[in-house]
């Protein structure tokens, strides 16, 4: 009796020990996110403008597919969403922010295609830990920032600037806005926008 | 064996772990009724003066005028103009994805007041941390939020409530010559758990009104 005692005694010592080690290995996404410290503004010249026909290109999106920016031509408005990296401050919010705010982006049959720089495997876990993000994420990897550099906002550390290009459905550029790395862009101009086109 | 799974249950679910091994978000206060998060920095009476007496744009809905008690034709008020015994400030931000996986249980605070608080009169309000009002009413009408909402674009209303994190809530008892004072709050993902908690500690203050 006293051997099946000490060992539900030891049973439930190791059930709380792992009980405890798992809690204290449990995270929020903001605790993963990096602090890039100060940063300019701004650190690109752009190499496009509005009026123009945008440059095209295939990225591969997170289950690795490409990705044309000249398959929605004729079919849909597009948001390019740039932002500098995966797990930095605000480019952790700014897409969820999307999210929310799906329904101006129905109502204007536009689609948002977010591109990074970073590879597919860390898109994958950043934007999972994020809870999923619903539209196109895509991987401007490799080679190393080919699209950002195309369209003039790839910064010299070799990040993209945090930068929304609105292509409407005959592929011509109507706004662009190359924003304050640091800052998120009020949705309200984005929305503003779509709903001239 | 049947004892031993319970114990295992009881012991994930303390642990902030489901069955199935995936982690939870929830890290902090969120099993345990009754538990107060503190806010992570040490705000202050004056900071929280700060906040309450910061002139704010009066709602465009007349309902929500009528709601907060300034429906008397001013431009701007302070929240310490609200006429309420318990005012709640919950502070959540479009574009964070857990303000998002919160706003369920945000929009059920007032149905899960009722009840609760008949004795006194209680009212919310929200404010969108880092949100234009554009962003904090789109906020507000995709997840049904039925109180008032405001734009705290540059942080100054929820930095004097001592916010570092979203969504944050807190209960201020407040009299009636513009005085409060802070009785509770919570800060991180709202589950349905800390919700009931929530209200029930705010009901347990208008009992004792």
């Amino acid at each position: 009796m006293m051997v099946a005692k000490s060992k539900w005694v030891k049973a439930l010592v190791w059930l709380w020990a792992g009980t405890l080690a798992a809690w204290s290995q449990t995270v929020e996404v903001s605790e993963l996110i990096f602090q890039p410290g100060e940063l300019s503004s701004r650190d690109s010249v752009l190499k496009v403008d509005v009026g123009e026909s945008a440059p095209d290109f295939s990225l591969p999106n997170l289950t690795g597919e490409l990705v044309s920016l000249s398959s929605f031509r004729g079919k849909k408005n597009v948001v390019l969403s740039f932002v500098p990296a995966a797990w930095t401050p605000v480019c952790s919010a700014q897409w969820p922010g999307y999210e929310v705010a799906e329904d101006y982006f129905k109502d204007t049959d536009t689609i948002i295609l977010g591109i990074t720089v970073d590879n597919v495997p860390t898109l994958h876990a950043w934007t999972t830990a994020m809870g999923g993000i619903g539209f196109p994420v895509l991987s401007d990897f490799h080679p190393h920032g080919e699209v950002a550099e195309t369209y003039g906002v790839l910064r010299s550390n070799g990040v993209a600037e945090r930068a929304l290009f609105v292509i409407d459905k005959k592929g011509i550029i109507r706004y662009i806005d190359v924003h304050d790395i640091t800052e998120r862009p009020p949705l309200e101009d984005l929305v503003k926008t779509l709903r001239s086109l | 064996m049947h004892i031993a799974k319970s114990i295992l249950s009881i012991a994930l679910a303390f642990g902030g772990v489901s069955l199935t091994g995936t982690l939870s978000a929830e890290v902090d206060c969120l099993t345990v009724p009754g538990c107060v998060v503190p806010v992570s920095s040490s705000p202050n009476k004056s900071s929280f003066s700060d906040t309450f007496s910061t002139a704010l744009a009066v709602p465009y809905d007349s309902e929500h005028r009528t709601y907060l008690g300034i429906d008397d034709g001013r431009e701007t008020f302070k929240m310490s103009d609200i006429r309420a015994d318990i005012l709640v400030v919950l502070v959540f931000d479009m574009y964070c994805h857990v303000c998002g996986q919160s706003a369920d249980n945000m929009s059920r605070l007032e149905e899960k007041l009722n009840g609760k608080t008949d004795d006194c009169r209680v009212r919310i309000i929200g404010l969108g941390r880092g949100d234009t009002q554009f962003e904090v009413e789109t906020f507000a009408r995709k997840f049904k939020l039925d109180f008032p909402v405001f734009s705290d674009r540059k942080h100054g209303l929820s930095d004097g409530l001592g916010v570092t994190r979203t969504p944050s809530g807190f209960a201020f008892i407040c009299d009636a010559n513009g005085g409060f004072e802070l009785v509770d709050s919570f800060s991180g993902y709202l589950s349905k758990l800390k919700l009931e908690a929530f209200t029930n500690r705010v009901g347990a203050l208008c009992s004792k009104e």
